[in-house]
């Protein structure tokens, strides 16, 4: 991760405007999940950064729900283990959560009405944002949801990462967890690196 | 009390010196000196004497006089801890007061935290309201909190002497960061300060306050950097 994707405490309270008291409750609540405190030493001490993209997004949930819902019921709805939530097939492509292609090549034989799991949309929608980057072709994406769809479970909504390498043509994915360092050959090219806590996170937001 | 027939978890009750396997518990009561092997769950634990646990404690109502040593983390609704207690792993509750000494591993979260003496937490210490009147070296690596204020407790006749024997005793706060709205310190030594209305009081030492609304400084009171954000 890049410092460009990190946001410090300072900066996120002055965009938010919420107090460091309420960040603390947050924490306490286990709203805010700890590893995103990420802590750094710069110039001026110890100070504590946040991942920008999921912290903010986080950040104006809580406060759009902060109104309905009390603190500890809203734990309960941003766990990052949301896997209960299904959606049907028709209402997938209806808002626009996985591109009208990707559905109709991977889940074409499916009944409208079906219904797919959590993981099962997960790598749809996976495959999807890696169609969009124009670095994976179509049958990498069948490659794709299918490890997706016999490893992605396995490991139990502990935090991994997925990697698609290709040599000489030939592409692969692995999905590894985290933290974890892995090295490649040299003629490996790395093509693309997801961090799956981050898009669960991101579906998710889709999703509700 | 009316019992719950469905409830089939037995008390524990130790008197003299013993040993208990861990599990689930209604009641716990320990009087003497124990050892807990393993977790131990209940709906209340009151020890009084010398207890050590080797796993984790959690409970609803928790009391403790005397000392325990906790090898796990503590989990509790409602603590009162007059005496020494150490703990391990992490400490977490509604409600903790303590009047003694309280030693965390890692860190301390509470919607209250009311202290009368010292402690020493090597994680965060985090917490809705914190108040503690230090009666010696209190120690965080950081301070979190809506509502924060630490001050030196009230002196007695021999503190002094007792402060020269025992360097311990003397009262003062060392925290590498204190974050909060609401900011009240005394005699504290911190790199950075950060919050809404900070007040920083007589015999503080601090490199860095950023603050919001307000600051108020004791003309003894040393502070490098002011920064209104």
């Amino acid at each position: 991760m890049t410092d460009r994707d990190l946001i410090s405490k300072k900066e996120l309270l002055e965009m938010t405007g919420i107090s460091y008291g309420q960040l603390y409750r947050w924490k306490r609540k286990q709203l805010i999940p700890e590893d995103w405190f990420i802590r750094k030493s710069t110039f001026t001490g110890q100070e504590t950064f946040f991942p920008r993209e999921l912290i903010l997004a986080r950040i104006d949930r809580i406060l759009n729900m902060k109104e309905d819902l009390s603190l500890d019921e809203l734990a309960g709805k941003l766990s990052p283990l949301l896997y209960d939530i299904r959606l049907r097939k028709d209402e997938l492509m209806k808002r626009n959560i996985v591109s009208k292609l990707v559905i109709e090549r991977f889940g074409g034989r499916d009944p409208d009405e079906t219904v797919y799991s959590f993981e099962q949309t997960l790598a749809f929608y996976v495959a999807d944002l890696l169609l969009q980057t124009g670095e994976m072709s179509l049958d990498e994406a069948e490659m794709l949801i299918r490890a997706m769809k016999e490893h992605f479970p396995k490991f139990e909504g502990k935090p991994c990462e997925l990697l698609f390498v290709r040599k000489m043509g030939v592409s692969t994915f692995l999905l590894v967890s985290l933290p974890s360092e892995v090295y490649f050959e040299s003629g490996t090219k790395l093509v693309h690196r997801l961090n799956m806590a981050e898009c669960v996170e991101q579906l998710q937001i889709k999703l509700n | 009390m009316e019992r719950d027939t469905r409830d089939t978890r037995p008390d524990l009750s130790i008197n003299g010196v013993g040993s208990a396997a861990g599990g689930e518990y209604r009641h716990v009561s320990i009087d003497g000196v124990c050892k807990v092997q393993a977790d131990i769950a209940s709906d209340s634990f009151r020890v009084n004497g010398h207890t050590t646990a080797k796993g984790s404690i959690r409970t609803g109502r928790f009391d403790c006089n005397g000392r325990l040593n906790v090898e796990g983390g503590l989990h509790v609704a409602s603590a009162r801890i007059d005496g020494m207690i150490r703990v391990d792993g992490p400490v977490s509750g509604e409600q903790i007061t303590v009047h003694g000494m309280l030693n965390c591993g890692a860190d301390c979260e509470a919607e209250r935290f009311e202290m009368r003496g010292l402690f020493e937490i090597k994680g965060l210490l985090n917490a809705g309201a914190i108040e503690v009147r230090m009666h010696g070296r209190c120690e965080a690596r950081e301070i979190g909190g809506e509502k924060i204020r630490i001050v030196k407790g009230a002196e007695g006749r021999w503190n002094r002497l007792l402060q020269w024997a025992i360097p311990k005793l003397g009262a003062h706060l060392e925290a590498d960061l204190i974050e909060g709205d609401d900011i009240e310190l005394e005699d504290a030594v911190a790199a950075v300060v950060r919050g809404n209305r900070v007040v920083i009081g007589k015999g503080c030492k601090v490199g860095k306050v950023e603050y919001r609304t307000e600051l108020i400084q004791h003309p003894q009171a040393k502070v490098q950097d002011r920064i209104q954000a």
